[in-house]
């Protein structure tokens, strides 16, 4: 027992070497000159990476170099090949010449004096090429870049084959000159060969001069010298990425943060530099435009390999929460009565501001009188790139974009609010304009919903597992933001856990159910925000707006009825990634944060009802003049899509919408119909009477619908539609625009062609039959097995109750007919087409079905 | 420490005595549970649930078992408590609590067993009663390989060769409680590194303070982080996870997985105790004639602990089910 006590008294100290390895970090820990050391060790990496760095791109730089001389010397060198060939060919006939006579010692030494005059030319002649090189870079540098800050000036000055060239002639000068000194000085005889090698510089210097020349009067033009610096920032994005294993540190990320923002600099100063030019000339600014997008682009591609918190990124002050403070933190400010500095984050959007800005700079330049096709060229560029910055999730990013060209838009508009007199041309680049706006956002909202069409939650997973395996491994993934940040914090734990636990402890499903959330929560936000956008960009905006232009009203309302029918496509495929993403949440977490499916799945439909209502407004204003093909037809198109948003309007019950839209549609085809007689002119009388009639039918087609809904919904549209019909046919109107109307199906009955309105009416019947099946409205079927079905209390709807593969047997403009016009009692004995004829038999014959048995006994008196 | 009845005659050596005027002794009980310091008495604290309170409220309960169960218990509970109408779940959860929380910050820790006879006998044949008393840590040292206790001059007049008073023990009396062998280097390890930690919480003050005064190359998030992976190092064999101070690289599957190994570590120790003290009942019992032993039902086992990191594992339960569970 005695023993065993003293085996097991506790001693103070009594742990020794590895066992207090961590009592003794913690102890150096906590002495200043812990820090100081290490500070000194981040300090001496720094300068160490700092000077690696410098040689790595001083090795570049000359890698870069030999290039260029290659270039150069292979492009003189072809020069000297025939300048040798001739020389070859001269030879030879001298060699052949040499037997007959004889030509001195051109092999062997030779005094000076034999080649003085030569070499003294050439070196004045190489001396004179020297002195008009630097007097034409003088000349650009004191016209094109005498406004400009030094920074770009040296950019051109220090052009790399200008360089060469310059230390080229130098060399020949140098040679020439020693030529000639040196047999003065000490009597040497050189040998004929180093003259040779001379004359040959001299002749490289012509030829280089020739090339470089050229190149040189390029350089009026301030883009050319960004040929230069784009090589230079990519080299800056992919030095803050991560590629392979290798994660840069933070002096390679400040390091490659710093080079960026030196580029971007340069940028900003050549954009001022070409925006302020007097005489605008849109190619510069496309080049440079370009250029930017193309930045743009690489850094897109590169971004999710860039750490979140890396150094590459410009920083932000972030202030902290003092009611959710760490304790650690808080007790330490607290007893030191000290308040806690902001932390300095990173602002992931530091690069896209400052190339939104400059993009946005460069647009006006690029609006030259006739040359705005340049400016859309590069818009729809921009468009391109506003896709693939959403495909990747870069929502902020797509949207700085965005914002810039709308900025510039309302710009271009507010300029030409007040203006009276807009030529053609003009008009049509404000259309473009007005068009590509709403075409980013499409952009953008296809590129959104791209990548959900192939989410698959077994390859998400994988790619999960594999992305926080390691921190290198999570730069692979190509993930958005939120969800890189989240794969790197993973990752640390997990080697946090390793080093700790000696193993990981962090289990798969919780790594699946985290990474699905802020997945979800990603996609939900970007949606959310997407449609919220639209609204607030370009619905509202456009709502409120009184409409002094209806011809880009209507450009923007087509294009946002396209969008607004993708995004409520579209919708249905983020569900499906919803519902996917929804398999990989762990149900016994009961996650409460796991973002729930409700999208904004009707608001597509109802910013469509608006601008429907909208585009009425703006189509009675548009010009409904003959069609001119080097014009967009907006009229016709307005008329087109009203029509049919009123045909789905009253049969899909959204009895609003139709009532507003109605009475537009029928003046807007009437309009239509004068048109048409212009546009027809030149037909065949047949085809003017069948195609011209259209708008009529149309007319009469649509109020058929209505009166038909009706009677099917119990509300609708007819007391409205027959209100406008009353209104127009009692201002006189009656006889003779019945008699036209009956004429114009009577027309149409007996066309056998197949025509573009026929086929629009059997697909809208079709339509009808679908409408009328899903309320279960169908006609008596006698196919083997079907039981009979009881026909609809109403005997117009019963007659036009689908029969079975049959369908609807009568026009909806026939039941018009019937129905209203030839009821009205100023109209009696009107002749009636022979479908409407039919028609009325057959409402007939389902009214006698419909009445009491005694009244049918009586019908059938009457009848007989 | 038992409720002490005069009737009762007592074989008990030891001393129970608050060392406020001998600072050698003062200096030697507490280095021997150095509770003293922000990060040992959270510790402290949080072995204090080491049997958790509330057990004896719904059927699961501490039972004696044995043939003579029903002799014994009251004995058996009036040796454990303090109390004059003592409680069994009551005095065992004490008895367990503390007596881990002294194994834990000593080492060991040191019972005297004190049987108790009718005070108008002079017989030390049959015992009527006995007690655990506890050997105030730091106070046992050994004297030619025999135990005995310091205590202050005014309780004995036999000092060692340092000036010490003591008096002499009985061997064949004394229950020594340890850590079960496995652990007892790292949780040596880990409190001299927390007692370490509780030293330089003013240093990181200072450091602080002197960073707000001037420019210094200090920097708090880093000290946090770095502090912060050696706590866990240091904590990993128990797997306590110092109450979360230190969130750095921490995931919350990893703070989750802590508490469930601390509860693992908690079950064992808790295990361990009872296990010794039906060892020193055993011997009780050969003494005054009966045979019994403590058993605990429904608290924590070593199987729900394996169960608790299986559902982890496999994601049967969720983190927050599995927390509250190890609570």
């Amino acid at each position: 027992m005695t023993l065993r006590i003293a085996a097991i008294v506790w001693r103070r100290g009594g742990t020794k070497g590895r066992e207090r390895r961590a009592e003794r970090q913690l102890l150096r820990s906590d002495e200043m000159g812990h820090w100081s050391q290490l500070a000194r060790r981040q300090k001496t990496r720094r300068t160490l990476s700092i000077a690696i760095l410098g040689i790595r791109e001083r090795s570049d730089q000359t890698k870069r170099g030999a290039k260029d001389l290659l270039a150069l010397v292979t492009s003189a060198l072809t020069g000297v090949a025939v300048a040798l060939l001739l020389v070859v060919v001269v030879e030879a006939v001298a060699a052949l010449l040499n037997h007959f006579f004889r030509w001195g010692s051109l092999f062997r030494p030779v005094p000076s004096s034999s080649y003085e005059t030569f070499v003294g030319a050439a070196v004045g002649a190489q001396a004179t090429f020297l002195a008009l090189f630097f007097t034409t870079v003088g000349v650009i540098a004191s016209t094109a870049y005498a406004r400009v800050p030094g920074e770009i000036r040296q950019l051109f000055v220090r052009e790399r084959t200008s360089t060469i060239y310059v230390w080229n002639v130098v060399f020949a000068l140098v040679v020439g000159i020693t030529l000639l000194a040196l047999p003065v000085v000490s009597g040497y005889k050189f040998r004929a060969l180093v003259v040779v090698l001379f004359a040959l510089l001299s002749l490289f210097s012509v030829l280089s001069l020739v090339i470089l020349g050229r190149r040189l009067f390029n350089f009026f033009d301030p883009s050319a010298l960004t040929e230069r610096i784009y090589p230079e920032f990519v080299r800056a994005v992919r030095g803050a990425s991560a590629a392979g294993e290798h994660v840069p540190d933070d002096v390679e990320q400040k390091a490659a943060h710093d080079r960026a923002a030196r580029f971007l600099r340069r940028y900003e100063q050549l954009v001022t530099l070409i925006a302020a030019r007097e005489i605008q000339d849109s190619t510069a600014p496309q080049k440079l435009a370009y250029q930017l997008l193309g930045c743009w682009r690489l850094n897109s591609a590169l971004k999710s390999s860039i750490p979140a918190k890396s150094e590459w990124f410009h920083r932000t002050p972030s202030h902290p929460n003092w009611l959710t403070m760490e304790h650690n933190r808080l007790s330490t400010a607290l007893e030191t009565r000290t308040g806690i500095q902001p932390t300095l984050v990173p602002d992931p959007l530091w690069i896209e501001r400052r190339f939104s800005s400059l993009v946005g700079a460069l647009l006006p330049s690029l609006d030259t009188t006739n040359e705005w096709g340049r400016l859309i060229s590069v818009i729809d560029a921009a468009n391109e790139l506003i896709f693939e910055l959403a495909k990747r999730l870069q929502i902020e990013e797509a949207f700085l974009l965005l914002k810039t060209i709308g900025e510039y838009r309302r710009t271009v508009l507010a300029d030409a609010e007040g203006a009276t007199d807009i030529s053609g041309g003009r008009k049509m680049f404000r259309l473009a304009l007005a068009e590509r706006e709403v075409l980013g956002f499409t952009s953008l909202w296809l590129g959104l919903a791209r990548p959900f069409e192939f989410l698959n939650p077994q390859n998400l997973t994988a790619s999960f597992d594999t992305a926080v395996e390691s921190l290198p491994n999570a730069y692979k993934a190509g993930a958005p933001r939120d969800l890189l940040s989240l794969f790197e914090d993973i990752a640390s734990g997990i080697a946090f856990e390793r080093k700790v636990e000696h193993e990981r402890i962090t289990p798969d499903w919780w790594v699946h159910h985290l990474c699905g959330r802020v997945y979800a929560a990603t996609i939900k936000d970007a949606v959310c925000t997407f449609v919220d956008e639209v609204e607030a960009t370009l619905v509202t905006p456009l709502m409120a707006k009184v409409d002094s232009d209806p011809e880009t009203t209507a450009v923007r309302i087509f294009d946002l009825l396209e969008l607004l029918h993708k995004i409520e496509f579209h919708l249905q495929t983020v569900h499906a990634a919803l519902d996917s993403l929804q398999t990989l949440r762990h149900e016994p977490s009961a996650d409460e944060l796991w973002p729930d499916a409700v999208l904004p799945d009707d608001k597509p439909r109802a910013l469509e009802e608006q601008l429907l209502v909208k585009l009425g407004t703006a189509a009675v204003g548009l010009p409904s003049t003959p069609h001119d093909e080097s014009t967009p037809d907006l009229f016709g198109q307005a008329y087109r899509r009203l029509f049919d948003a009123t045909f789905h309007a009253i049969v899909e019950g959204r009895d609003e919408i139709a009532r507003q839209l109605f009475p537009i549609t029928i003046a807007i085809a009437d309009r239509a119909r004068q048109r048409l007689i212009h546009d027809l002119a030149g037909e065949r009388m047949r085809q003017q009477a069948i195609f011209g009639t259209e708008p009529l039918v149309d007319m009469m087609e649509l109020s058929g619908y209505a009166l038909l809904m009706s009677l099917v919904t119990g509300a609708g549209i007819w007391p409205t539609v027959r209100a406008v019909w009353d209104s127009i046919l009692d201002a006189g109107t009656a006889p003779e625009l019945a008699r036209q109307l009956t004429a114009v199906l009577t027309l149409q009955e007996n066309v056998f062609a197949l025509t573009s309105g026929g086929v629009g009416r059997t697909s809208r019947q079709m339509e009808l039959t679908r409408i009328l099946t899903t309320r279960g409205i169908v006609g008596q079927t006698h196919l083997w097995g079907e039981p009979r079905t009881e026909p609809h209390h109403d005997p117009i709807v019963a007659t036009f109750a689908p029969d079975g593969l049959m369908g609807i047997h009568h026009d909806l403009s026939d039941l018009f007919i019937v129905e209203y016009l030839a009821l009205r009692p100023d109209l009696a004995g009107l002749e009636i087409p022979r479908g409407a004829e039919m028609l009325r038999e057959s409402i007939e014959h389902q009214r006698r079905r419909a009445r009491p048995p005694e009244d049918d006994e009586g019908g059938t008196a009457d009848d007989a | 420490m038992m409720h002490r009845d005069d009737r009762l005659r007592s074989t008990r050596r030891s001393y129970t005595y608050y060392p406020m005027d001998d600072p050698v002794i003062t200096e030697r009980m507490q280095a021997a549970v150095p509770v003293e310091g922000y990060y040992t008495y959270l510790l402290f604290q949080d072995l204090d649930h080491v049997f958790p309170y509330g057990v004896g409220r719904s059927s699961p309960r501490v039972q004696i078992v044995g043939p003579d169960a029903e002799h014994a218990s009251p004995l058996i509970a009036a040796s454990l408590s303090e109390r004059s109408f003592p409680s069994l779940d009551e005095a065992v959860r004490k008895f367990v609590s503390s007596t881990a929380q002294y194994l834990v910050f000593g080492g060991s820790c040191t019972y005297e067993i004190d049987y108790l006879y009718p005070a108008d006998t002079d017989s030390d044949d049959e015992p009527v009663a006995f007690g655990l008393e506890l050997i105030q840590p730091g106070t046992l040292g050994t004297r030619d390989g025999a135990p005995i206790q310091y205590v202050l001059p005014s309780i004995s007049e036999t000092h060692d060769s340092t000036g010490l008073s003591y008096v002499t023990l009985d061997p064949s009396t004394l229950v020594v409680f340890t850590l079960p062998r496995d652990l007892v280097t790292p949780v040596r390890t880990l409190i001299e590194f927390l007692m370490t930690a509780n030293g330089e919480r003013r240093k990181e003050f200072e450091l602080t303070l002197q960073s707000t005064r001037e420019t210094t190359p200090y920097n708090f998030s880093a000290h946090q982080r770095e502090k912060g992976r050696l706590f866990a190092e240091v904590t990993q064999p128990i797997g306590w996870n110092v109450r979360d101070s230190f969130k750095d690289d921490q995931l919350e599957p990893f703070s989750v997985w802590r508490q469930i190994r601390f509860l693992e570590f908690k079950v064992i120790v808790r295990d361990s105790i009872i296990e010794q003290l039906n060892t020193a009942i055993g011997q009780v019992g050969k003494r005054m004639g009966f045979s019994a032993s403590i058993t605990v039902t429904g608290v924590p086992t070593l199987s729900d602990v394996q169960q608790a990191k299986d559902d982890f594992r496999n994601g049967v339960r969720g983190l927050g089910a599995l927390a509250t569970a190890t609570i």
